[in-house]
């Protein structure tokens, strides 16, 4: 029980780049229309899927460049702005227009890290995606995903989207019903109710650096 | 006499606890924090230098079918604290479907080895005393860390010593077997979420962390996998971000 919840979140991060992404995903929607919630999903798991077979080892080697792929392939398609206001929560409003700035861009590095070194340990994972679940309203969906290794049991994300400007985009990964923004909300809360959001941001900031 | 003191504070546990509310994960009532930190930081130095290389020699060592052999006798060996809790959860369809499940498994799946019933369309569920209670209406109480065992809340404690007796091993008088077992369990069980370590050390809080994704599971677990949202943040408010 205990650490399968984090090996849950792990495997999120992992999957979300889908490092043996199974089922065809189509890499070209159709260029009229944006692309679907699972269209956008898959593509991206492929893309990554691609870049990685291709280029494993110079990646191993240097975070830099694996840092920088992640963030050029699968940061698009999250919409960080919301996240950073989620994760916040009430603190967000108090914040002043630099600290807002400051703490998206320390949780943006930070979650690129953690998903890129995510990403590396993964190998033998089968994916799999399940059709749309449509949202609370029209702009809402889920897209879910069941990530299987061998000797573990099977693990079910679903990625909450949005329609924004037509373009669908990630504002939280639930894995195996722990939804990623809730739990860092809470660590988050709790680091500003005891050191404040400036104490928080800096501790970010040089985690980010580090 | 000794078991029936026992069993009386128990119940009266239950009783005192189906008072609390259910507190959102983000907001926790952690009021033995400074305790539960220290255990915290006991067992990750017990994991650290004794389980986590255990665990890794067993990946390492054990191929991957076998390891899913493994994964699926223990999954089979605690089965019937799913059964009796899918039936106290008034769930009877699941609960016969899951007996069948345990049955299969045991006589054509050799003692649970090999999910047969999974080919046939028989999913596995987890269902256990402290997701029966919390279906009742009994709150978490406090977040607990245990040592060893990791998180875990008062509700959940007075859940796992009522499972232990629908536990097979309970009944069995070889000491050895059943520590062999216990051992084999932890390692197949900690080697299953190896990949998970870094995740938990980049945190900036990985105590926090871990306490809320606990919480999140149970309360989902709890829920059958459908809670209500009531850690959804107002998104409404930012629609227009």
């Amino acid at each position: 029980m205990k650490i399968q919840l984090l090996a849950a979140l792990f495997l999120a991060l992992a999957s979300i780049a889908g490092v043996h992404a199974q089922g065809g995903a189509k890499s070209t929607p159709a260029a009229a229309q944006p692309a679907s919630p699972n269209q956008v999903i898959s593509s991206v798991a492929e893309e990554l899927l691609g870049r990685i077979k291709q280029d494993r080892e110079a990646l191993d080697k240097d975070p830099q460049r694996l840092y920088a792929m992640v963030d050029e392939v699968v940061l698009p398609y999250f919409d960080f702005p919301l996240m950073s206001r989620l994760v916040l929560g009430p603190a967000w409003d108090k914040a002043d227009e630099s600290q807002q700035k400051r703490f998206m861009d320390g949780f943006k590095t930070l979650l690129v890290k953690t998903y890129g070194n995510a990403l590396l340990q993964y190998s033998n994972e089968k994916v799999s995606f399940a059709d749309a679940e449509p949202g609370s309203k029209p702009d809402r969906a889920s897209v879910a995903s069941t990530i299987q290794s061998p000797g573990a049991d099977p693990v079910t994300m679903h990625y909450r989207m949005r329609q924004k400007d037509g373009q669908w985009l990630v504002y939280d990964v639930v894995v195996d019903n722990i939804s990623l923004v809730t739990n860092y909300r809470g660590t988050y809360a709790s680091e500003i109710k005891r050191g404040g959001l400036q104490s928080l941001i800096e501790k970010l900031e040089k985690q980010a650096a580090g | 006499m000794y078991k029936q003191i026992f069993q009386g504070t128990l119940i009266a546990l239950i009783v005192a606890l189906a008072g609390c509310a259910h507190r959102p994960a983000h907001d926790p009532s952690d009021p033995l924090e400074s305790v539960n930190r220290g255990i915290f930081a006991f067992n990750m130095t017990a994991d650290k230098y004794v389980l986590r290389p255990v665990a890794k020699g067993y990946r390492w060592a054990v191929p991957g079918f076998a390891r899913t052999g493994i994964k699926n006798f223990f999954q089979n060996l605690g089965y019937p604290v799913t059964i009796a809790n899918q039936y106290l959860q008034g769930k009877l369809a699941d609960g016969t479907a899951d007996l069948g499940r345990f049955l299969l498994n045991t006589t054509l799946g050799i003692g649970g080895l090999v999910d047969v019933a999974g080919y046939w369309g028989l999913p596995a569920h987890d269902e256990d005393f402290g997701q029966t209670f919390g279906r009742w209406g009994v709150g978490e109480g406090w977040y607990l860390m245990l040592p060893f065992l990791g998180p875990s809340t008062n509700r959940d404690v007075v859940g796992m010593v009522f499972g232990g007796p629908l536990n097979p091993t309970y009944y069995s008088d070889e000491t050895a077997t059943i520590w062999g077992l216990t051992v084999l369990d932890a390692i197949q069980t900690r080697a299953q979420y190896l990949n998970a370590d870094a995740l938990l050390m980049q945190q900036l809080d990985p105590y926090a962390f871990m306490r809320n994704a606990y919480l999140q599971r149970r309360w989902s677990a709890v829920h059958d996998g459908n809670p209500p949202l009531d850690d959804e943040p107002d998104f409404e408010a930012y629609d227009d971000f």
